[in-house]
């Protein structure tokens, strides 16, 4: 692939003195606040045709809200004029970010299981027409055809989306943004955020492919992407965000591994030995053997009683399966024992049983009963605790609310509220007492992102409960934020494509050693 | 607990989400919540007025009580999977198959009676676990497969019944269940009473009741909270089956013959008082609303019925007061909806300005 790039050097990160007809993206400095809070500071972007530019950097360094400008769905500071193909329009607007030819794959492709490559394509981004009202299938039908073999692909365009392999249906979103462009004018820039993410690594390869087609039709491409390697292996140059600013646009040909884990730390990846792991003795009271999913690879985990264990890993590299994967809520092979009690797969009901329970990431899909209010969210988990001969004991239930509500200052102090009238704080500390609360009957509590939209006081009460609960048993915390998981943990293990890579605790536990090794350092550099 | 940092602040919040706005404030005053009582005396009020000497008399009270007992039962046979989560279609079809069963058995075999209504018992709670099963083993929507189960039910039902007329001689115990009085009560009245008293404590004040609620409201979060899902929607249905084909024999006593017909008209009757019901008392499924709906149309309609109202009226009547009470209890929840988001923001706001994306934006930034 190193033979496809284009010649074209991209020259510095922002040249005023270049013409702009011979960019298909021209971003003069934007800056973007939030609430006062800057995020992004002067960051310029320019590509030529046919370049594939990766975007890196850590959560946080601006990633997402840079892309967010370019789609109009945020505005910037001062209004910016920016030149896409030529044509100028205002940053921030998504009609004029449309019109001057820039596409968007976003992370969840948003297409339409049910509807077939046809449909998605058509209904996203128009139909071929017979007359003014009637759908050309036929045309439709091998247009569509046509544009997925040009991006390297040959499935059958009748199956409906749902059946196809994430790489496929990337393929899809592809296709439909780059619709109208087709017919010669329309996208000349396409943004893919996170294409990869959800993508077994096996089906990676199918989208370099697509991607490369895209290059050599002259389609400039920003790739934002977690995995430094599809960077390295993709991208003609590299841009890395570092708290809101960009640190440098390179060529990918000068860059390691090492040298872009380093430019988005902004210091020297800090890897230490490996601290001393599983030192404490006696039964553990969680056992992980040979745990598999679709992005896990034969994962062996222990947790050890009065223990606060963090994961860390980026998005896509099997950290957001663990905790589903243990209770038995998204399909797994291998071992999971709490104490001498087997948890088996697909029975979320028997690991809770057996002493697991387990705080969702999706508060609303997964965690929340939105018409019940906050004493039956609340309670829902151990029901035989408040109850005697099968009838509810409310005055119980309502007293074990009131002493929740007391300690972690649930606002508003009202057993009857309606679980929805409750900030997101206070419902993920509502949540978060199904198991932690005295009498939740369980050993282990598996939180995922638990801190997500939640603000600061609120994290602080959810800290203490979970400190409170290692007298009764253990936690474990999988989060994308390092410096959480630093603050709160004794020992963190970090997943790197699927496998456990470091397990840090003491002095060698850092956010920039568990950074180092999410992005995947001192792993020979891919 | 230690001190409250913003005690104002959160004073504020508290009153807000107490007092409500708009309809949000109706809603918790109880305007909504208990519009259906409202209504029913108003009706016998403008009835007693229109129609004095007709409308307010213990006849007209024991007509009422006994045309909605088996309408009321077969909308609490509904109510089960609807909690649970699943609508149920068959429930109709399946009382009508006991109903049809039991009095051929009764008219063809010289069998107890009591056993003919244990066998018309079992054939309905066959069709309920079938349903069931389906649903759960092939994870089908339950809309189509009650469809499914219930035209197979209604098939049956005409198999048997051979499009005519079954009359049946029961003896005078279950003719009494069907027809009788205690005082001035009838008996299927104080059965719906006693259904709809045991289902009540059974949903709001026992485990398996806030499970079965759970899983109605949110699956997922109902599993994650080890909930066994599959086997409440199953045992959902079956519960369903068990007071249709009840219902079914009930209908049988108090008609006395059986068509492949009578029970089925009762299904988008039940179903209407069904919906009506998720908007009286508490705002969701729930008995007590169920029993306010039923009785405030059973009033309506048997006042206007007396009014000498053409027979068209009464479907008229149930479709309206179904729409008008569905439209108040959606802008309840809308109002609900906007007081909420507009109190975060005015909190972002004390923080900061800026509009609310943009804050929650900034929350996750200095999250990551």
């Amino acid at each position: 692939m190193v033979a496809s790039r284009p010649a074209g050097d991209p020259g510095p990160p922002y040249g005023g003195h270049l013409i702009a007809e011979e960019s298909a993206l021209d971003l003069p400095p934007v800056s973007k606040s939030f609430a006062g809070n800057r995020v992004l500071t002067e960051v310029t972007i320019r590509l030529v045709p046919g370049e594939v530019r990766g975007l890196a950097g850590l959560n946080g360094s601006g990633k997402s809200t840079l892309v967010k400008l370019l789609a109009g769905y945020h505005k910037p500071d001062a209004p910016v004029k920016a030149i896409a193909a030529g044509r100028k329009f205002d940053v921030g607007n998504h009609d004029g970010a449309h019109s001057a030819g820039i596409r968007f794959v976003h992370q969840d492709l948003a297409l339409i299981d049910v509807l077939d490559t046809v449909d998605n394509v058509g209904i996203g981004a128009g139909y071929s027409r017979r007359g003014s009202r009637l759908i050309n299938w036929r045309r439709m039908k091998r247009q569509t055809a046509q544009m997925l073999g040009e991006l390297g692909y040959s499935f059958d365009v009748n199956v409906p989306v749902g059946l196809l392999t994430p790489s496929q249906r990337t393929g899809v979103a592809i296709a439909r943004a780059l619709r109208d462009w087709v017919d010669g004018a329309g996208g000349k820039v396409v943004v893919l955020d996170e294409p990869t993410a959800t993508m077994p690594i096996a089906d990676v390869e199918n989208l370099f492919r697509a991607i490369d087609r895209m290059r050599r039709q002259a389609v400039a491409v920003i790739l934002v992407t977690h995995r430094l390697d599809e960077i390295l292996a993709m991208a003609d140059t590299v841009s890395v965000l570092r708290n809101g600013s960009l640190v440098t646009t390179e060529p990918v040909g000068s860059m390691t591994h090492a040298r872009l884990v380093e430019l988005m730390l902004g210091r020297k990846p800090d890897s230490a030995a490996l601290s001393s792991a599983g030192s404490s003795s006696g039964p553990a009271l969680l056992t992980v053997r040979n745990l598999g999913t679709t992005l896990i690879d034969r994962l062996d985990l222990d947790v050890q009683p009065g223990e606060i264990v963090g994961v860390a890993g980026l998005t896509g590299s099997g950290r957001e399966d663990l905790l589903p994967a243990i209770t038995g809520m998204i399909p797994r092979t291998g071992n999971v024992q709490v104490l001498s009690k087997q948890v088996r797969p697909h029975r979320p009901a028997q690991a809770v049983t057996a002493g697991l329970g387990y705080v969702p990431a999706h508060r609303l899909r997964d965690g929340l009963f939105p018409d019940l209010d906050m004493t039956t969210n609340f309670t829902i988990a151990n029901l035989s605790s408040l109850s005697r001969h099968h009838i509810m004991k409310k005055s119980a239930e309502k007293a074990a609310m009131l002493s929740w509500i007391a300690a972690l200052a649930v606002i508003p102090p009202d057993p009857g509220a309606p679980i929805l009238a409750l900030s997101g704080g206070n419902q993920q500390k509502v949540v978060v007492g199904r198991w932690a609360r005295p009498g939740g009957g369980i050993s282990v509590l598996l939180l995922d992102e638990p801190t997500q939209g939640v603000d600061v006081s609120a994290r602080e009460a959810i800290y203490q409960a979970l400190q409170a609960l290692t007298g009764r048993g253990a936690v474990l915390i999988s989060s994308s934020d390092t410096d959480e998981l630093c603050r709160i943990c004794a020992r963190v293990i970090v997943i790197y494509r699927g496998r456990i890579v470091a397990e840090l605790s003491g002095d060698a536990l850092t956010p920039t050693a568990v950074d180092s090794y999410t992005l995947g350092a001192n792993q020979g550099a891919a | 607990m230690q001190e409250d940092p913003t005690p104002s602040v959160n004073d504020v919040v508290l009153a807000e989400s107490r007092r409500g706005t708009g309809w949000a404030r109706y809603w918790q005053t109880g305007i909504v919540r208990y519009s259906g009582l409202y209504g029913i005396a108003i009706l016998i009020v403008i009835f007693s007025l229109t129609q004095p000497g007709v409308f307010p008399t213990s006849v007209t009270f024991r007509l009422v009580l006994e045309d909605q007992s088996i309408g009321g039962l077969l909308a609490l046979a509904a109510l089960i999977p609807l909690a649970a989560g699943s609508i149920d279609l068959a429930f109709a079809y399946i009382a009508g198959l006991s109903m049809v069963v039991m009095a051929w058995l009764n008219i063809n075999t010289g069998i107890p009676t009591i056993l003919c209504a244990l066998i018309a018992m079992v054939c309905a709670v066959a069709f309920g676990a079938l349903s069931g099963l389906i649903i759960v083993f092939f994870d089908i929507d339950s809309l189509i497969v009650t469809l499914g189960t219930g035209t197979v039910a209604l098939g049956v039902t005409e198999l048997i019944t051979g499009g005519s007329v079954l009359p049946v001689q029961l003896p005078n115990t279950f003719n009494d269940l069907g027809q009788g009085l205690i005082g001035p009560v009838p008996v299927l009245a104080v059965i719906l009473f006693g259904v709809a008293a045991c289902m009540y404590v059974w949903l709001e004040h026992t485990p398996a009741g806030r499970r079965l609620l759970a899983t109605g409201n949110n699956r997922n979060a109902a599993r994650a909270a080890g909930i066994k899902v599959a086997k409440i929607q199953f045992l959902s249905l079956v519960a369903s089956s068990v007071i249709s084909g009840f219902t079914g024999i009930l209908l049988l006593c108090q008609i006395g013959s059986a068509t492949d017909t009578t029970a089925s008209a009762y299904l988008l009757p039940a179903i209407a008082a069904l919906f009506l019901g998720t908007t009286q008392v508490i705002n969701r499924v729930n008995v007590a609303g169920t029993i306010v709906a039923v009785y405030l149309l059973g009033v309506g309609i048997k006042g206007l019925e007396l009014a000498g109202a053409a027979p068209w009226v009464q479907e008229f009547f149930d479709g309206l007061v179904l729409l008008i009470a569905v439209i108040l209890a959606s802008r309840g929840r809308v109002r609900n909806r906007v007081s909420r988001s507009a109190r975060e923001n005015s909190n972002a706001n004390k923080k900061s300005s800026g509009n609310i994306g943009d804050v929650a934006e900034a929350e996750d930034q200095t999250s990551a």
